[in-house]
């Protein structure tokens, strides 16, 4: 097994009645890029929060960087760096003055990064953060955390607000900050595009459960759609076939595992298989949590699909 | 640049690479002993995680395909990949199992996969 | 660096009411020159300037720093930097402290200058000799308190406006509730920072800054609770 940079064990906050997340067990390895996908209320931002400290669990424990998020959290504060969901930061001061007050706190701070990225992601550096477009902002939230020389980069929708250009710059830092500083980086976003360029491992939550976490590869090796013709062929999930569509005498599975010997199981009921073919990470996202019901019970309807130990 | 990956197309990335890989050799678009960009510069022009490309490269040099001289670079390998008869035989086999079951979808005979498989050996053939 | 946007954030607030601390008794010196004002009344002039700019700059650095700290929704960003909230609070507070200080210091130093001129030695007794001067403590010692009320509501409260509303309503009920129990029960309740039952004076000072003190360890208990 190998390190993990965040690891926690049947995390759980409950808001009132609401459970925001139900025991989820994160595992990011170390030195890794790991996309953590949800819709929107799913429970990213509370597990993310309470990562940080900012939240308490209701139950459950956290481990970051080796450290209790219990009872070292300035510990981990001091090597992680954070993207929070909200860009929002002080109105009056300027990304200058939001560099100098930031670099105080880390002793591994980059000056050179903060050159090297200002200029790359075009930041007004002199201009009072209130006055700031969308895309701005979240660009001066990106700057204060690459620059800190992190063991960890905890990004909270870093993509949201960010033009196309600046979203391709900010895959390729990332990309080269793992590599060159063996740093981890967690982070959620809806772009599942970008998310399939750069992300080794994705997690998946819905409704406050943690559906699927694995290696991207193998869900993309793994997971196929196959559309079969015939006659009352099977029409039930299960833990290998995540949906079934039937539709004028079509059936599409979208299957987890083994979908060569399901094409075969269905070829020998009779069935016509017209096409296995493998799916984006997008299809894979929105067959899972289609699967999810709201429901008040949290759990009805879930699919956990794969808990593969990330090794 | 040589490669071109879709990271939506559902094909790992890695794999992507690899194939790539094998059909430029295949197809004499790189040779034996030619250098290959660095994982550092593949994952930087194709806008990919480095240890994607690092894991690329891992899988065609354990198959052969490729050679790392450490701390020199990446070349493609000089010879035919040093494997036992019965290690091919076993590493052919899932393709020959994917044409075989995409084949019997498509209601083709044995003949025609064959022939199939027949004139893409030729085409190869022909490009060497 | 904490420190310093601290006092960048009052920094404005502070120089305007330095100079006005600074001007007040000078000020009021010039206009009544010729007459005899300065001599008769001046150390109730002294007392009253003083008072009145203590008192609202108490209010207005306790309402504008803890503001700048906690109420500008950038307390996802504050309380991820590697200190604890603790320090956040502390901090923050001594810096207001350290600027009411300053003026107050700046105002006496004016009002003995304004005062000299006119050949008036109002601190030639020792410390809390006259009455005035003892007065001019006591003043302190209430816009210090005051301070850290109103920092500490403004912090809890998320809200500048809130908070300064919350400390002069704080204020005025206990006043009104002293007065209450005087009228009906004949209970001498001391209010701040006034003598405290058989405590020697400079006994009730130190129990009245340790109250002022606890305000402030209230928010810091408030902020280590909070979830943002």
């Amino acid at each position: 097994m190998t390190e993990l940079a965040i690891g926690t064990k049947d995390l759980t906050k409950t808001y009132d009645t609401i459970r925001a997340v139900s025991g989820i067990d994160l595992n990011v390895p170390k030195g890794g890029i790991y996309g953590f996908l949800g819709r929107n209320g799913a429970g990213k931002t509370t597990t993310i929060k309470m990562l940080l400290g900012l939240a308490r669990p209701t139950a459950g424990s956290i481990q970051v960087l080796g450290m209790d998020a219990s009872s070292d959290l300035l510990g981990i504060l001091q090597r992680t760096a954070f993207v929070s969901e909200k860009k929002t930061l002080y109105p009056s001061l300027t990304p200058s003055d939001l560099v100098r007050f930031s670099r105080g706190f880390y002793p591994t701070w980059s000056g050179s990064a903060v050159e090297k990225y200002a200029r790359l992601f075009e930041i007004p550096m002199k201009q009072r953060f209130e006055k700031l477009s969308n895309g701005n902002q979240t660009k001066v939230w990106l700057l204060l955390a690459l620059c800190q020389g992190a063991d960890l980069l905890v990004l909270d929708e870093p993509t949201s607000a960010l033009d196309p250009v600046s979203l391709d710059q900010l895959m390729r830092v990332l990309a080269e900050d793992t590599l060159d500083r063996g740093c981890t980086i967690f982070f959620s976003s809806h772009q599942l595009e970008e998310v399939e360029r750069i992300a080794e491992y994705v997690g998946v939550i819905d409704g406050g459960n943690l559906l699927i976490e694995a290696r991207l590869d193998d869900i993309k090796s793994e997971f196929r759609l196959i559309i079969a013709a015939g006659n009352s062929l099977p029409a039930e999930t299960s833990a290998q076939v995540l949906s079934v569509d039937v539709q004028d005498g079509f059936y599409r599975y979208v299957v987890t595992k083994d979908a060569d010997g399901f094409a075969a199981g269905l070829s020998r009921s009779g069935a016509t298989v017209t096409s296995i073919a493998p799916l984006s990470l997008r299809e894979i996202f929105l067959h899972l949590v289609r699967k999810e019901q709201p429901c008040t019970s949290g759990n009805a309807g879930a699919t956990r699909v794969l808990s593969s130990s990330l090794s | 640049m040589l490669f071109h990956v879709n990271p939506s197309s559902g094909v790992p990335i890695h794999a992507q690479i690899e194939t790539q890989v094998k059909n430029a050799i295949a197809a004499g678009a790189l040779k034996a002993e030619q250098a290959l960009p660095s994982v550092r510069k593949l994952a930087a022009e194709l806008g990919i995680n480095p240890n994607t490309a690092a894991r690329a490269y891992q899988y065609l040099e354990r198959d052969g395909v490729i050679a790392t001289i450490p701390g020199g670079g990446t070349y493609v390998a000089d010879g035919v990949p040093r494997f036992l008869k019965s290690e091919k035989v076993r590493r052919l086999r899932p393709y020959a199992r994917q044409i075989a079951v995409e084949g019997t979808q498509l209601r083709l005979s044995g003949e025609e996969i064959l022939k199939i498989v027949q004139d893409e050996l030729s085409k190869l053939g022909e490009r060497k | 660096m904490y420190i310093w946007k601290c006092w960048r954030d009052t920094r404005s607030f502070f120089i305007a009411f330095l100079v006005v601390a600074a001007g007040a008794m000078p000020f009021i010196g010039l206009t009544s020159r010729g007459s005899n004002m300065v001599r008769d009344v001046g150390m109730t002039a002294v007392s009253g300037t003083f008072g009145l700019i203590t008192m609202i700059v108490a209010l207005g650095l306790g309402a504008i720093g803890a503001t700048h700290e906690f109420a500008e929704q950038a307390t996802h960003f504050l309380f991820t930097q590697p200190r604890s909230r603790q320090y956040f609070v502390w901090a923050g507070w001594s810096v207001g402290g350290i600027e009411l200080a300053i003026i107050a210091a700046v105002g006496l130093l004016a009002s003995w200058a304004t005062l000299a001129v006119y050949g008036i030695r109002p601190f030639s007794a020792p410390l809390l000799g006259s009455i005035q001067e003892r007065n001019i403590v006591a003043m302190f010692l209430y816009s210090f308190f005051v301070y850290a009320l109103t920092y500490s509501l403004t912090a809890v409260l998320r809200s500048g406006l809130k908070g300064l509303g919350a400390s002069l309503g704080t204020l005025t009920a206990l006043s009104a509730f002293a007065v209450l129990m005087r009228v009906r029960w004949n209970m001498r309740l001391p209010t701040p920072v006034e003598k405290i039952g058989g405590l020697p004076l400079a006994a009730s000072y130190v129990v009245w800054m340790s109250i002022a003190l606890l305000f402030v360890y209230g928010a810091q208990v408030a902020m280590e609770r909070a979830e943002i």
